[in-house]
């Protein structure tokens, strides 16, 4: 078969030394700055990119690429041991994970995550090999209609995001996408509620955003309680996960990667939607979805397996269609430019060893990087013995450097703290952070295919219901609230 | 990341130890910044550090790349033009300098604030069609969109960027109408028009040639004043039917307004070396980018050129950053 000899060749390129250790010094590094907040793959890739002229183009991409997924791993530490999301796609990681800590099974988290993202990883790598150029082609047929629709889908479905008062959830999604469309209107270059702040004009970074709502913010309320801060209040029982754990996170471990290599391939979606949708798949379809927010162990596989699966899958435009959907895939691509490999839909045949030896790196890579973390979350766990008094400033550091070095400005450490005081107050009135950020995620994409998709059809509204693929999800929208208020409306009507 | 960290800890006691009678003597005695208006990732700050090595080896000293984007350079701009003449930052001017001006409320002036250095290397957009729009040429582009005014929808990577302003300037002079349909970056961008979803994209040539050349996409003219080099077969623009048609994706290198000039003089006559370095020029050209080294009152005059030339164009066209 084919696809056999095609991986064979690709495992026989990855596995000579060179590649191996190429692989291995990728994914290690991913790893440490996913762990970091701020520092994210795409500043690390572009640090190492002169290095990249002194390589040949193979060993050249299987490290640059083994940053990129190796740091999705990475990013859950943070998110599940102190409330800092390492990675844009973790923050929703730090909803469970971090409840897990503290009742003191930051252990079994960090493993569920590893695995799940193994699980991941390897399909993820699959689905390229055996569906690329398919998949490819098939996001193509993804235009402004059918983002909007998937995105305003994503918007009703934000409801389930919510522990209590659906009015206070709504508020925070709703404050999420005004504070998600300031800066520069993308439709019509227009700044909004910049007020002439040359920083605001190109928006408020996730980072800031993320770091702020959750770590600065679960900082200054754990400061405010005087007695002795015992913040991870239950017993440290066990590092791995169980059984029951294990059979737990397999389900959502499928259906996240599921979900998130389907948001992988889309160039607009991007990995942060991929976790947050499959969080909520998995909080509706829940026996008892009560138990989300209070250290589901669902909660961390399913959006750390989607994350991970997203990261592969976005690999697919590149390779397929020699087009790079995000900063860092053009990264890779001026990376493998600049070494005379011109990327398409001839790469597979033109350089097969590149190709298939990057897939094979793939699955190497998600291998090396289970054997690096697991043996990894011993150590992480013994971290949360240190005292607060010195664990405290020590998050506010990192949270600093990160996000100082995403754009060398002091102005994101101000707006940071800003948004900080703000977590604080909205805990204050038990109204959740998890909403506002998804709010944040989805309302400027919402908001900019939908103008999008308007202008294209010179304002006719039909477009959405015309498109087949568009009309699909608009349907399921409607399920979806169907379902939602249906249970509520019988209620009201017991109740009179 | 770690060395220009350590480099701007160690920056202060630096200055205060190198006094300035000495600067022309000892000059380099430190690392040097070189600023990026963008954040890491695009071809702008690809090009830097491509050049960064290069300039490094050949002043005996550190060349380190620093990422400050925002507002298409105007933020790093902002920050730079207030940093001490002495020839340890420099940056990396790209067209957002020369369109800024007239889209954006500036608090630095874009000639006065600047000492230009030279104009380091130049890169063309590509005009190309999805297969399925029929024109084949520039002329019969010009027809179609007269024909159907407002009809054809072209794509950019973002609004004032060359990919939108090549389509702006292409309607200002020949008196057509198209609808501008604008994406986040280049790869969205280049997506919507492989799948139809705009008719007609300016993109880099780099970014394009390739699914130009694999029948994904239909290249009709080249931007720039010459044929690239990278498709000789392709006409420009200008030869194909509108006269005075050019549009360069620049990218430039300068100092603060006030660096003395033997430091310019030495910064210029290392660049330009490192743009003839043999590695240096191939990478430049594998990004698309042909390496100029003009001397720095060329550099001055051709961008006082774009800056009128854009602000015409940006005022036409009705385009507003605030």
């Amino acid at each position: 078969m084919d696809l056999l000899s095609n991986l064979a060749l690709g495992f026989g390129v990855a596995f000579s030394l060179e590649n191996l250790l190429y692989c291995f010094a990728g994914v290690a590094l991913g790893t440490l700055v996913g762990v970091l907040p701020g520092v994210g793959p795409l500043v690390t890739i572009a640090m190492l990119f002169p290095i990249t002229f002194h390589l040949p183009a193979v060993p050249a991409i299987i490290m640059l690429a083994g940053i990129f997924y190796g740091a999705q791993y990475g990013g859950s530490t943070t998110s599940i041991l102190v409330n800092l999301p390492g990675e844009t796609a973790s923050a929703v990681t730090c909803i469970d994970g971090y409840q897990m800590a503290r009742q003191g099974r930051a252990g079994p988290a960090l493993a569920t995550a590893a695995l799940a993202s193994f699980f991941a990883g390897c399909v993820g790598t699959l689905l390229i090999a055996l569906a690329g150029p398919t998949l490819g082609e098939w996001a193509l047929k993804f235009g402004a209609a059918e983002y909007t629709a998937i995105m305003l889908m994503a918007l009703v479905a934000s409801a389930v995001m919510t522990q209590g008062d659906a009015v206070k959830g709504f508020a925070m999604v709703v404050l999420g996408l005004l504070i998600g469309v300031v800066g520069v209107d993308v439709n019509s270059g227009m700044a909004r509620y910049s007020f002439g702040i040359p920083e605001l004009v190109d928006g408020i970074g996730f980072t800031v955003v993320a770091v702020g709502l959750f770590a600065v913010a679960e900082i200054v309320l754990n400061l405010e309680s005087r007695q002795a801060r015992e913040v991870y209040t239950g017993p440290v029982t066990g590092l791995m996960p169980t059984v029951r754990d294990l059979k737990d996170a397999a389900w959502p471990t499928v259906r996240g990667t599921a979900v998130g290599a389907f948001f992988g391939v889309l160039p607009g979606a991007g990995p942060a939607l991929s976790s947050f949708a499959t969080y909520m798949l998995e909080k509706k379809i829940a026996r008892d979805p009560s138990r989300f927010g209070k250290g589901a162990i669902e909660g961390v596989a399913a959006p750390e397996a989607a994350n991970n699966a997203a990261a592969q899958t976005a690999f697919i435009p590149m390779l397929t269609l020699g087009i790079p959907a995000t900063a860092t895939m053009a990264l890779m691509l001026g990376a493998l430019t600049l070494q005379g490999v011109a990327t398409g839909p001839q790469v597979m045949h033109e350089k097969p060893d590149l190709f298939w030896g990057l897939i094979a790196s793939m699955w190497i890579g998600n291998f090396l990087l289970v054997i690096l973390n697991l043996p990894l979350v011993g150590l992480w766990v013994k971290l949360l013995t240190v005292p607060y008094r010195w664990l405290f400033p020590s998050i506010i550091l990192f949270c600093c450097i990160g996000n100082f070095s995403v754009s060398n400005n002091p102005f994101d450490l101000y707006l940071c703290a800003l948004i900080g005081v703000l977590g604080y107050v909205l805990v204050k009135l038990e109204c959740e952070p998890a909403p506002l950020l998804l709010g944040y995620v989805l309302g400027p994409l919402l908001e900019e295919n939908l103008r999008r998709a308007l202008l294209i059809a010179r304002g006719d509204p039909t477009v959405f219901f015309t498109r087949p693929i568009s009309a699909a999800f608009m349907i399921a929208t409607v399920v979806i609230l169907v379902v939602m208020v249906a249970p509520a409306a019988r209620g009201m009507r017991r109740g009179t | 990341m770690q060395v220009s960290f350590i480099a701007r800890l160690l920056a202060p006691v630096l200055l205060i130890a190198a006094a300035p009678a000495a600067l022309s003597q000892t000059y380099p005695a430190k690392p040097i910044r070189f600023i990026v208006g963008f954040p890491p990732g695009g071809t702008n700050d690809i090009v830097a550090r491509v050049l960064a090595p290069k300039l490094g080896e050949y002043l005996g000293q550190q060349v380190v790349v620093e990422n400050r984007g925002g507002a298409n350079t105007a933020i790093a701009s902002e920050m730079f033009v207030r940093l001490p003449p002495d020839g340890y930052t420099i940056m990396l001017n790209a067209p957002g300098h020369a369109t800024n001006p007239a889209l954006l409320k500036l608090n630095f002036d874009s000639i006065r604030d600047f000492a230009f250095i030279t104009l380091a290397a130049e890169s063309q957009n590509l005009l190309v069609v999805h297969p399925s729009f029929p024109p084949r040429t520039v002329k019969e582009l010009i027809a179609l969109s007269k024909r159907r005014p407002g009809d054809i929808n072209y794509g950019s990577s973002g609004i004032g960027t060359t990919v939108h302003l090549s389509a702006e300037l292409f309607q200002f002079m020949t008196g057509t109408k198209w609808v501008h349909i604008a994406y986040k970056g280049g790869g969205p961008g280049l997506i919507a028009l492989l799948s139809g979803e705009v008719s007609l994209y300016f993109g880099n040539v780099p970014t394009v040639i390739r699914q130009a050349r694999d029948g994904k996409l239909r290249a009709v003219a080249t931007t720039g004043a010459k044929r690239t080099p990278a498709a000789p077969d392709i006409p420009t623009v200008a030869e194909a039917g509108v006269p005075g048609y050019e549009v360069s994706t620049f990218y430039g290198v300068s100092a603060p307004a006030k660096t003395p000039r033997p430091i310019i003089d030495r910064l210029h006559a290392e660049i330009v070396r490192a743009l003839n370095a043999p590695d240096t020029r191939d990478r430049l050209q594998g990004l698309g980018a042909d390496p100029v080294g003009n001397t720095p009152e060329q550099y001055t005059a051709f961008m006082q050129n774009e800056i009128a030339k854009w602000g015409k164009v940006i005022k036409a066209a009705g385009i507003r950053g605030e």
